[in-house]
């Protein structure tokens, strides 16, 4: 992946696994679509994310922090589960409204609905879609065996909903 | 087609249900205490508004979100006679996955769903504005007739991973919350659950249901700018309220007050000082501004909820509420910050709310008269 797209505010060490697969994802459905996002309008573009445990990696990691007396700012900064979305926003300028759904299905007909349900409220013309599932200390250790057993993913897509 | 809240239901750092709440906001009380639940002496700041428990007991998110559920329920005057014709519910937190699905149905039907009934829920965690994405999208489902009637929660509680990382990003106050004020320090947080009613007026009347407002308008936009910080223009803080204002078709001289979001850190709340200034300044007779975070503490995810209602009730009312151990505003801003509880008849109300990761969000109420 280009450094380009993570630099800044998005320096490399300030995210974990799970936003840097998210945004090697995004960069690959950008490349795919030839998308020339500099040229386009990006307060029309809105990102829907649906997700399991999205941050919970990083909460792990702060609350170990916790007990050792070492807290890190960019694991809570990285804890929300929103926070896929916020670097997709950050990384390519887009402005216009994210949603995030957390769900414990993935489907694409489901992240299509939520992005008709965005698309309801606001009016963009391209919905960045996706789904994203990691696995963690606590997803494996629980008694949902049908979070655990998935591999970690992330699944993007941009979808022209104004046509 | 006209959107309204007929049913509110509040835990908050005053205890239990909506009249409490009014009643301690009017006072100008707080809800502020020392945190003991966990040890919080470590920390940059050892208060917060805490949900008061009796000896023994243990709120869980599900516990505080039933019992706004109910109280919502019960003020909407809102029988569920069958699974089939249960409202949909959306539910605003920043951690989801800690939200118990199961409970949540039951905590609607009064009793365990039936086998194979399906209940259309949701949950919404963008941080400190998913509740207020909540609300939008239940005002989408009744315009758009994909839902009756949606139950629109959000809820929060106060753990020591949160307030440490508050404390990690230096947002936490040592000493009291003074949001807007000039020598503010940081925020104190706070827990809780709000629960609003929303269907169409259409459905509202039909059933004689009181209507605490109109869900007018609503607005959401992105800052693209970094994770915790808002960027310093404010720019994505104002596409979303110019959005909600022109979804409502209200000019912003005809406004009648700002719920803030009025966190009380350093740089949000001058963010939003900036907007609240470039949008509705310059007039002669300024909106008036306040935010009671320093009342009952920052709910994260459950405020937008928490907001709105606050906002209904002043409509309702007739009061505007203060902003608690406001002193002293930055000298660049005039704008009208409400230092004690006025009694005003106002017709129209904004809430604003913006979080971690550039999400901003904003919705505006309008009064219904009878």
């Amino acid at each position: 992946m280009s450094k380009k797209f993570l630099s800044g505010n998005l320096a490399g060490k300030a995210l974990n696994n799970e936003n840097k697969l998210i945004l090697i994802a995004t960069y690959r459905a950008f490349i795919h679509s030839k998308m020339d996002i500099k040229h386009m309008d990006q307060a029309k573009i809105s990102i829907v994310i649906h997700t399991s445990f999205g941050g919970l990696e990083s909460v792990e990691q702060f609350s170990s922090g916790i007990k050792k007396n070492s807290l890190k700012p960019n694991s809570f900064a990285c804890s929300s589960p929103s926070v896929p979305a916020s670097i997709i926003s950050m990384c390519w300028g887009i402005r216009g409204p994210s949603l995030t759904v957390v769900s414990p299905r993935f489907s694409e007909e489901a992240v299509l609905e939520s992005a008709s349900d965005l698309a309801g409220i606001d009016t963009p013309e391209w919905v960045i879609c996706g789904y994203c599932h990691f696995s963690t200390l606590s997803s494996v250790e629980s008694q949902n065996q049908m979070q655990s057993q998935l591999p970690d993913f992330a699944k993007i897509w941009i979808t022209k909903w104004k046509i | 087609m006209k959107v309204v809240i007929t049913g509110i239901g509040l835990m908050t750092a005053f205890g239990k249900g909506a009249d409490c709440f009014v009643k301690n906001i009017i006072d100008q009380k707080d809800g502020i205490t020392t945190i003991e639940r966990f040890n919080a002496e470590k920390y940059r700041g050892n208060q917060a508004g805490q949900v008061p428990l009796s000896p023994g007991q243990a709120w869980d998110m599900a516990d505080l979100l039933e019992a706004a559920i109910k109280e919502a329920l019960t003020d909407a005057e809102l029988s569920i006679e069958n699974d089939a014709t249960a409202p949909s519910w959306i539910v605003g937190t920043s951690y989801g996955y800690l939200i118990d699905r199961e409970r949540v149905n039951r905590a609607i039907l009064g009793r365990d769903p039936a086998h194979g009934a399906h209940i259309n829920g949701q949950i919404i965690s963008m941080a400190c504005v998913s509740s207020t994405h909540a609300i939008g999208l239940a005002k989408y489902y009744i315009e758009s007739r994909k839902a009756d009637c949606v139950i629109v929660g959000g809820v929060e509680i106060l753990r020591e991973v949160i307030h440490a990382g508050f404390h990690a990003v230096r947002a936490l106050s040592p000493d009291k919350c003074c949001p807007f004020d000039k020598n503010r320090k940081g925020l104190v947080l706070g827990e809780g659950a709000g629960v609003l009613v929303i269907e169409s007026q259409q459905r509202a009347n039909q059933r004689k249901a009181k209507i605490y407002a109109e869900i007018a308008g609503f607005g959401s936009a992105s800052d693209a700018f970094h994770l915790t910080a808002a960027i310093p223009n404010g720019k994505g803080l104002e596409v979303a309220i110019l959005k909600a204002l022109t979804q409502a078709q209200l000019d912003s001289k005809d406004l009648g007050y700002i719920n803030a979001h009025g966190a009380g850190t350093i740089q949000g709340d001058r963010v939003e000082s900036i907007v609240f200034q470039r949008i509705f300044g310059g007039t002669k007779n300024p909106i008036p501004v306040s935010s009671i975070k320093a009342a009952i503490g920052h709910t994260i995810g459950a405020g937008g909820v928490i907001d709105v209602a606050l906002s209904g009730l002043c409509l309702t009312k007739n009061f505007l509420p203060a902003t608690l151990n406001f002193k002293e505003p930055e000298k660049e801003f005039s704008l009208d910050y409400v230092t004690a509880t006025r009694e005003k008849k106002v017709d129209t109300v904004l809430s604003v709310n913006f979080a971690f990761g550039g999400n901003n969000a904003a919705v505006v109420l309008k009064k219904v008269r009878p």
